[in-house]
């Protein structure tokens, strides 16, 4: 691997442009960055490379560039004046506007009508400290419950923290369950990491329905019965408490419920044999990979949004964490890395006189999931039509979408139709936002400032700094948040002359200054292992919760059990559906981006060869994909590499509004799902759905 | 200098077009691609294979293109770089038809461009595809050096009597 | 007689001189392209819709210019169809003034004034082309744009065009005026400009030799130059609406390259 760290200033002559430091939001890792900048545009960008990482960025990233000039951005504020007819008003309209509606809302139906939805977190720490502190709701929510929900809740309750990352590269075998390291989302050390870990030899067991590209490294591609992984590892725990293969010392000392959960998965039958009819894996496979999972040091199992697209999940989520504790390997070399967060401060401090106290719990408590680590945004449309468990009058849509994202799209928009206030916040039109009242250009992740937390294993803060200047009309969060502060009469607490003002604030704590993190985009803390040591972890007790008292004190099963998922195909509807994505898109901002449509410019369906062959449907036939809900029609990809009896499809396409080059590109896939709502978690059940399908055309 | 070439690590390489991408946006190739990406699966469920190429300008040491270009627009530099000067360039695409891996790509205008090596990067610096490739699939460096890389992983030379500089580990 | 001679010995000089250019720089430049990539290509799958249509839009309307821009591609229109015509009419009347039996065709004159017609018209179509390729070439010396004109080429065809049409206007100017003889267009008005001049019978053969060698010696230099597109490009090009063939190609070598070794996965 040749040396990046160092080339900036060669880059910079090369091409008589100027660095800045970035961070790129096109997904949630949040990858640390350089862009290079002549006369106010971009004449390149890659990874920072004195970061974790290490030059790279991933596709979708390095073809972003693309947005800074995109005409088809939203480019000032707009309201709505009938059913898709925006006018153009001004900032201080939009905000006087949305100013006098909350005040109204607070006062007739109390603050906690009011809720913040966010998909990627640019700077909406301000609309926190505003909404939840100054105006007093507690509705503050990103988008967790599309993604990762399952798992997040897992690695709380079980490991005390909220996001676990990967020293994949010291491991030597590396058993994924639903996550596709290499596919969508990619936090690129991890990546690089994963596969020189392959190349030295390291084994790596990829369990998915589908071939990811993951797969492709792997050394063992297991093609598990969709939504059936809890099995699986209830019987790897069944073998390793049987042969004692657990760490025995570790446990007793740093596990919370060991001695329960041994006699619970012997007396609950969870055999080999057992899983092996529920999982379609042989008995003797699942031995030896438990045998060689305990086995081999450093090892470690991991998972992410593909168990929690079932409604037993959860359970299964928690016993990958399980059988990492039984090892004894957890925030270890080569294993999951409970990582030390950098000492950030938030940029502004509400002084107590100033805050309103909620008078009502938070929406995901108030609905009956008090430990969802983020809103059940499924029974939102409930909430809104029918004041269950109260009512929510007023929705902001930060960079989320959910008319397209979230399953039942009907009801979905009829809700957004209903509120009394909703404003949608993005860089681009949306589907909600074609639904909402108010639509505010928000400005993209090359025009404005935000310092954070780094997904790297170390303690790292990176830092943005603007790198062009306003897009159109287009503001930051920050400054939206303070034009709406100024209207309400919070204007003295959101008050700064530049951004520089709040970064000093935000990394008052670290051993560096504003001035080195505005160069090198970063600052790095030292990697440190076995955390919990020190700690211990931050659970109710202190140890690796086996058995969770958090689930006890609600009245949920303390020991993760093993159910089917809720929808089993059958002779109607034969498939199951199951969906990943493209690892060239995410979300809105890859939809119009020629680069991306060039590489990859829609959506399919992936059926398995003999499946296909029955059905007469050959590679690039349109077919129809109907659920008992509603029907589809969607391009097909015959593979071989998909468990027959399955259709995955390519989430994110399929968007109606475009008026660009990505107007009529591919399937929407959710008007075919139907409301879904994982247990405890709140998470959205996706592939809880069965499909039959037949040829449309060749 | 001895002559320059690639690495390329087939176990590594996720078919992600990260590459391609930074590619075009370092050398603004526009709407033509310099590198060729494909994904190929094969095997019968479930034992199924997938493998990945993203394929440059190889810089042959006898390169076809060179040989077939009519009116002697495309060089060879004394570092093995095999550049094409568009202004000689007549767009007959002899050069397409001569290449064993169908490398130079021709824009609307018909002018025939392809992978410069980053002919203006420095040699000590990366290429653009390599520093943006997320696992690091791609080295480029002296083919002296990437020979004694590549014997380490059992890589080896792309074949042809045209003598493509690339090794690829398997 | 001297003159003549020299005449007679360039020519075929010229003519020669083409041809080892075709042979050096066309067929040994295909003979490449078959020793290189001559096994990737399935002969049998060649689609010849494609070929026709790739033949109209390169060849014809020449499409890829029009899309660097209006003035480019009606310069190359006008220099292109403008000289193949020409050089058409060039081969006709000489084939049937010196060496068939042309006499039905050219009594009358019908016949005789279609060659004149054909030969002037796309003689001035050549001299607009290039009278805007040498306003371009003028224009834009100095700059970067410079490298990708065709100066000499542009210098040289503008020369044989020139004095072709000199030395037609003073044959004119030498012979009282004809029936029909309007049909000669530029010719016939040139000759008619001439002829209140001095008499050019001296002149009209030196500046006919000249015109012909300038335009044996163009015909050498277009196997040796940039002009050897005029065979190259309308060949690959049409070739290159082969998709599967393209595409076959690439793949085959990738497919060859991504072959596991024996034992790997």
């Amino acid at each position: 691997m040749k040396e990046t760290a160092g080339t900036t200033e060669a880059l910079e002559r090369l091409r008589d442009a100027e660095m800045t430091p970035g961070i790129c939001y096109v997904c949630p890792w949040t990858c640390p960055t350089e862009v290079y900048t002549r006369k106010g545009e971009i004449v390149y960008v890659r990874g920072n490379t004195r970061a974790s990482t290490k030059g790279s960025r991933c596709v979708k990233g390095e073809a972003s560039h693309v947005l800074a000039k995109d005409d088809n951005r939203l480019k000032h504020p707009m309201r709505r004046v009938g059913p898709s007819r925006f006018e153009r008003i001004t900032w201080d309209e939009a905000l006087t506007q949305i100013a006098r509606k909350l005040t109204g809302i607070k006062a007739t139906y109390g603050p906690e009508a009011v809720a913040y939805l966010w998909h990627v977190d640019p700077n909406s720490v301000f609309a926190q400290l505003f909404l939840t502190e100054c105006y007093g709701t507690p509705n503050y929510y990103g988008h967790t419950s599309a993604c990762e929900q399952d798992r997040r809740l897992a690695a709380l309750t079980v490991l005390g923290h909220v996001f676990p990352v990967h020293d994949y590269e010291n491991a030597k075998f590396i058993m994924l369950l639903g996550i596709n390291m290499l596919g969508a989302n990619q936090n690129l050390f991890e990546s690089r990491g994963l596969l020189a870990a392959v190349a030295k030899g390291a084994r790596l067991v990829v369990v998915d329905p589908a071939f990811t590209a993951t797969a492709e490294k792997a050394s063992e591609w297991i093609p598990i019965a969709p939504g059936t992984d809890g099995a699986l590892l209830f019987a790897m725990a069944h073998v390793i408490v049987q042969d004692k293969l657990y760490d025995e010392a570790f446990c007793r000392q740093w596990t919370h419920g060991f001695d329960e959960f041994c006699r619970h998965v012997v007396a609950r039958g969870y055999t080999p044999e057992w899983a092996a009819g529920i999982t379609d894996v042989p008995a003797d496979k699942i031995r030896r990979l438990a045998r060689e999972f305990a086995t081999t040091r450093p090892a470690m199992l991991e998972t992410f949004k593909g168990l929690g697209n079932y409604a037993n999940g959860l359970d299964a989520s928690r016993v990958v964490y399980i059988l990492d504790a039984l090892t004894g390997q957890v925030d270890g070399p080569g294993n999951l890395i409970l990582k030390d967060w950098a000492p950030l401060q938030p940029p502004l401090t509400i002084p107590e006189a100033r805050k309103t106290k909620p008078g009502k719990p938070p929406l995901h408590v108030a609905m009956g999931y008090p430990l969802a680590p983020d809103l059940p945004t499924q029974l939102l449309p409930k909430a809104i039509l029918e004041g269950t468990p109260y009512p929510v009058k007023a929705l902001f849509f930060q960079c989320t979408n959910p008319v397209m994202s979230e399953p039942n799209t009907a009801l979905y928009r009829k809700a957004v139709q209903a509120l009394e206030l909703s404003v949608a916040i993005d860089t681009y039109f949306s589907e909600t936002a074609a639904e909402c009242e108010f639509v505010l250009p928000e400005a993209s992740f090359y025009e404005r400032a935000e310092i954070r937390q780094s997904l790297a294993m170390p303690p790292e803060a990176i830092i943005c700094v603007p790198a062009l200047a306003a897009y159109h009309e287009a503001r930051p969060v920050y400054d939206i948040v303070r034009g709406l502060a100024e209207k309400m009469g919070y204007g003295d607490l959101f008050r700064w002359n530049s951004w520089e003002e709040w970064g000093r604030r935000i990394i008052k704590d670290l051993p560096t200054d504003l001035d080195t993190l505005k160069k090198t985009g970063f600052w790095s803390g030292e990697l440190t292992y076995h955390k919990y040591t020190r700690t211990g972890f931050a659970t109710p007790t202190g140890k690796i919760e086996l058995m969770s008292e958090a689930f006890a004190k609600h009245g949920y099963n303390a020991l993760p059990e093993y159910r089917d998922r809720q929808v089993i195909p059958d002779e109607a509807y034969p498939f199951q559906l199951i969906n990943s994505k493209f690892e060239m898109h995410c979300n809105l901002t890859t939809q119009n981006n020629p680069i991306l449509l060039r590489i990859r410019g829609e959506n399919w369906a992936e059926l398995n060869t003999s499946d296909a062959a029955r059905l007469g449907i050959r590679d690039g036939d349109r077919i129809e994909v109907a659920s008992p809900q509603a029907a589809v029609t969607i391009k097909a990809k015959v593979r071989a590499g998909i468990r027959p009896g399955v259709v995955c499809v390519r989430h994110g396409h399929g968007f109606g509004h475009w008026q660009g080059i990505a107007k009529g590109r591919g399937t929407h896939i959710n008007p075919i799902l139907g409301t879904n709502v994982n247990p405890i978690s709140g998470g959205i059940g996706y592939n809880e759905c069965k499909v039959r399908i037949r040829k449309v055309s060749g | 200098m001895g002559t320059r070439g690639w690495l390329f690590d087939i176990g590594k390489c996720t078919g992600c077009h990260a590459c391609e991408v930074a590619c075009a946006t370092w050398n603004a190739t526009g709407a033509v691609s310099w590198r060729q990406i494909v994904k190929i699966e094969t095997g019968v469920y479930p034992n199924v294979g997938t493998r990945n190429l993203s394929m440059p300008c190889l810089h042959c040491d006898h390169a076809p293109c060179l040989q077939a270009c009519p009116v002697a627009a495309i060089t060879k530099r004394d570092d093995g770089v095999v550049l094409v000067d568009q202004a000689k360039c007549v767009g007959c695409m002899f050069c397409f038809w001569a290449c064993p891996f169908g490398v130079p790509q021709f824009g609307a205008e018909g002018k025939m461009s392809k992978c410069t090596f980053c002919a203006d990067r420095p040699a000590e610096l990366p290429r653009a595809c390599e520093e943006v490739c997320p696992t690091k699939a791609i080295l480029s460096g002296e083919m002296h050096e990437l020979e004694a890389l590549a014997a380490r992983s059992g890589g080896e030379r792309v074949g042809g009597p045209a003598g493509p500089a690339m090794f690829v580990i398997r | 007689m001297t003159r003549m001679a020299v005449f007679w010995i360039l020519i075929p000089l010229f003519i020669g001189v083409l041809f080892i250019g075709l042979y050096r720089n066309l067929l040994a430049k295909l003979a490449v392209i078959f020793g290189a990539s001559g096994r990737f290509i399935p002969w049998g799958d060649v689609d010849a819709a494609a070929l026709g249509q790739a033949y109209a839009d390169e060849v014809v309307f020449q499409r890829r210019i029009r899309l660097r821009g209006r003035v480019p591609w009606t310069r190359h229109i006008l220099i292109s169809w403008g000289f193949s015509v020409l050089f058409v009419f060039d081969i006709l009347t000489a084939l049937l003034t010196k060496y068939l039996p042309s006499e039905p065709f050219l009594d009358g004159n019908v016949g005789w004034l279609f060659l004149k017609f054909g030969l002037n018209l796309s003689g001035m179509v050549l001299l607009v082309g290039l009278l805007i390729a040498l306003a371009r070439s003028v224009t834009t010396a100095g700059t970067e744009q410079a490298r990708f004109n065709d100066m000499p080429g542009t210098v040289f065809l503008l020369l044989v065009v020139v004095t072709g049409f000199v030395a037609q206007g003073m044959r004119f100017a030498n012979v009282p005026p004809q029936p029909g003889y309007g049909w000669a267009l530029l010719g016939s008005w040139m000759g008619e400009a001439m002829r209140a001049g001095a008499p050019y019978a001296g002149s009209h053969a030196f500046v006919w030799v000249t015109h012909a060698l300038l335009a044996s010696a163009f015909l050498a230099y277009l196997g040796w130059s940039r002009m050897i597109h005029v065979f190259a490009a309308p060949l690959g090009r049409i070739f290159y609406s082969q998709v599967a063939l393209r595409e076959a190609k690439v793949r085959t070598v990738m497919e060859g390259l991504l072959k596991p070794r024996a034992g790997s996965r």
